[in-house]
């Protein structure tokens, strides 16, 4: 048991490590909380998705060869991030322990050891409950075993479900701790809270750097991590809240970016997207959406300064790939169809359903009721409702806090998340199923996370406080907060 | 709303300091959540969980999911205990999780997992014939007139009247009716 614990931290460091060295490689240098907090998203998707393409051509998954992959990967990215810092000079003038005192906003200890408690329990729940949801068993946990005793990701297409019609970062993963661990606990169930922690790190990231107040700040991530459904996604071995974890952070450094006009952070946006494109297959759907909406405010509302080849260009690397596989080995099974587990199906089931005349304008109005009819009972989504509905009344009373730049990005990227469960259920209405209100019910939260997400990233934030001129409050320590935020955060750092 | 009233309200909440309020608003929803959160899934689960602790992940899975409980871990623990990892397992089409090759695929990794009809058993058999391959007879069924004759039965410990036909490579699928358990 201990045995396969540590081979289960093993990888995970290992991942997370590749992940460092590919965040140094693109921002230069990052504070701590950012390497934590981006570290394993990014480093267990983009190895996934080498590893992927590798066995696509023809490389045969073992031990020795996902070892040597990842070698490989360390050694290119140290090597890339050496070269990189060379070119970045250090700010002189200022000793560096100075530098970091007063531009990287610290994790207080209070959140941390909440947070680190709420970690723990997460990854016990989560390994303790083994692969004992339906997905999780059927879809995640048995491709990867396939994946590792086949050598190929071909071996998707006979065990499992979906065929080989599912993006690969999670069964990848999955496989990974197999070859290594055998996955006795099972260990590879310790990612799927890592995700979560890495989702509220970002996300308290997010709101320092536009100078929510600290205490605020904190609470608002605890309150992300204690909701019902949140906690309980975060331990059942579903990909939606790895999903959900990796867009949010996606998007929320893509806003960094632009607003700061950051090349190289879009880039990591861009990367982020990607990663959530190689988890769940809606992923392109988002992922197109937000890079649209980001381009056109800023060009069209001159809201900060979108590099579009800075987010596109590792999107479609990360993406195209998979999107290509998928389109050679799509498989048309009537039963998944009926189901619209793919996006592709559910678009499948939209042109059917209109040339049928299926299509009920109803179901519009259903799907958000029957999410809020379950949002404000407090088993279901906790205090998610309320909270939202008072922040965003509070926010009225406060000067020009919708005026800022960042919230405009937030709010396009909020009702995107919105949207897309609502439009892609509603595409799968259009089969008329009689179960549908049933599906509905429990289906469509795990497709709100994205949504439960930003929606509270950008509540929080409408309550930034202000000061008389309009300007951000500074905190002093006096007044519960740290001493920092002299200027904007993560001006400095991040290689510019 | 009528702006004086507006106005009147900013300035009430101006002196309440939103941001306090909001702060007590986040406050409030984390306790209700970590209540609810506790009573509702840690406190169960965590129980649920701590009692199962010396078992294996796949009985944990089993014994946790909602559609397996503790016969039918059993009966696939029993599966496992008898056939080797080549084996081919080879179930009756049937309604609820002994229909879902996806998940029964999980509990008998490496197995081979195969879903026959009922009608057309004997077609269906006939492309799994050897040494290795099992049919699984659960609630009487597949009837005993599908059941090759010569395969040998080997009984569950663990549900009455339940266990696995080992075909055999002799297996005469024309000859059919053996001897129910």
């Amino acid at each position: 048991m201990m045995g396969s614990l540590l081979v289960g931290l093993v990888i995970v460091a290992a991942l997370g490590l590749l992940g460092v060295q590919l965040l140094r490689t693109i921002l230069g240098k990052g504070s701590w909380l950012e390497v934590l907090s981006f570290a394993y998203p990014i480093g267990a998707g983009v190895f996934t998705w080498l590893l992927f393409l590798l066995a696509w051509m023809g490389l045969r998954i073992t031990p020795i060869s996902v070892a040597a992959a990842w070698i490989t990967a360390l050694i290119g990215t140290t090597w890339t991030a050496r070269v990189r810092h060379g070119r970045v000079p250090r700010p002189s003038g200022r000793p560096r322990s100075d530098r970091r005192e007063t531009t990287e906003p610290n994790l207080p200890l209070g959140l941390t050891l909440t947070l680190a408690l709420l970690l723990l329990i997460a990854l016990a729940l989560s390994v303790g409950r083994s692969y004992a949801a339906y997905d999780a068993m059927a879809g995640w946990a048995i491709k990867g075993y396939a994946i590792a005793a086949g050598g190929t990701v071909l071996a998707g297409r006979d065990w499992g479900m979906w065929g080989l019609n599912y993006p690969m970062n999670i069964m990848m993963q999955v496989a990974v701790f197999r070859l290594f661990g055998g996955d006795l606990l099972p260990e590879s169930k310790l990612i799927f809270p890592i995700y979560l922690a890495s989702a509220c790190l970002g996300i308290y990231l997010f709101w320092r750097r536009f100078q929510v107040a600290p205490l605020i700040a904190a609470l608002g991530v605890v309150l992300l991590a204690t909701n019902p459904v949140v906690f309980i996604q975060a331990t059942n071995g579903y990909a939606n809240l790895p999903f959900a974890a990796t867009i949010t952070l996606g998007v929320l450094t893509g806003i960094d970016g632009i607003m700061k006009g950051d090349a190289h952070r879009q880039m990591l946006s861009g990367l982020l997207l990607g990663s959530a494109v190689w988890t769940r297959p809606e992923g392109i759907l988002y992922a197109g959406l937000f890079a649209t909406a980001f381009l056109a405010i800023s060009r069209l509302g001159r809201v900060g300064t979108a590099r579009p080849l800075a987010i596109l260009t590792p999107l479609a690397v990360l993406s195209s790939p998979w999107l290509l596989f998928a389109r050679m080995h799509y498989e048309l099974d009537p039963a998944w169809i009926q189901h619209g587990d793919t996006a592709g199906f559910a678009f499948a089931n939209l042109l059917e359903g209109i040339s049928n005349g299926g299509a009920q304008l109803f179901n519009l109005y259903l799907i958000p009721r029957l999410f809020v009819e379950r949002a404000v009972v407090p088993e279901n989504w906790g205090a998610y409702l309320p909270v939202i509905v008072s922040l965003v009344a509070i926010s009225a009373f406060l000067r020009r806090t919708w005026c800022r730049g960042e919230i405009a990005h937030l709010a396009a990227a909020a009702a995107i998340t919105i949207l897309v469960p609502i439009a892609l259920y509603f595409v799968l209405s259009v089969q008329g199923r009689p179960d549908f209100v049933e599906l509905l019910r429990l289906d469509f939260d795990r497709a709100y996370l994205p949504a439960y997400l930003l929606t509270n990233v950008l509540a929080v934030s409408l309550v930034q406080p202000r000061d008389e001129q309009g300007g951000p409050t500074r905190w002093s320590p006096s007044r519960g907060g740290p001493a920092g935020l002299r200027q904007p955060i993560g001006e400095a750092g991040n290689g510019r | 709303m009528d702006s004086r009233l507006l106005d009147a309200l900013r300035y009430r909440l101006r002196g309440m300091r939103p941001v306090r309020l909001a702060t007590w608003i986040l406050l409030a929803g984390i306790l209700l959540q970590t209540y609810v959160l506790t009573s509702g899934y840690l406190a169960p689960w965590g129980k649920r969980i701590w009692d199962l602790r010396t078992r294996t992940a796949w009985e944990r899975t089993g014994l946790l999911s909602p559609w397996f409980g503790e016969d039918r871990t059993e009966f696939l623990g029993f599966i496992q205990e008898t056939t080797s990892i080549n084996s081919v397992i080879i179930f009756t089409n049937r309604a609820g999780p002994y229909g879902w090759r996806p998940v029964l695929q999980y509990f008998l990794f490496p197995r081979t997992v195969v879903l026959c009809p009922e009608n057309g058993l004997n077609g269906c058999l006939g492309a799994y014939p050897g040494d290795g391959s099992y049919l699984v007879y659960l609630e009487g069924r597949p009837l005993p007139e599908d059941i090759p004759a010569d395969a040998h039965f080997i009984p569950s410990g663990a549900v009455d009247g339940a266990g696995l036909y080992k075909l055999s490579t002799q297996s005469d699928l024309t000859v059919q009716g053996a001897s129910p358990p």
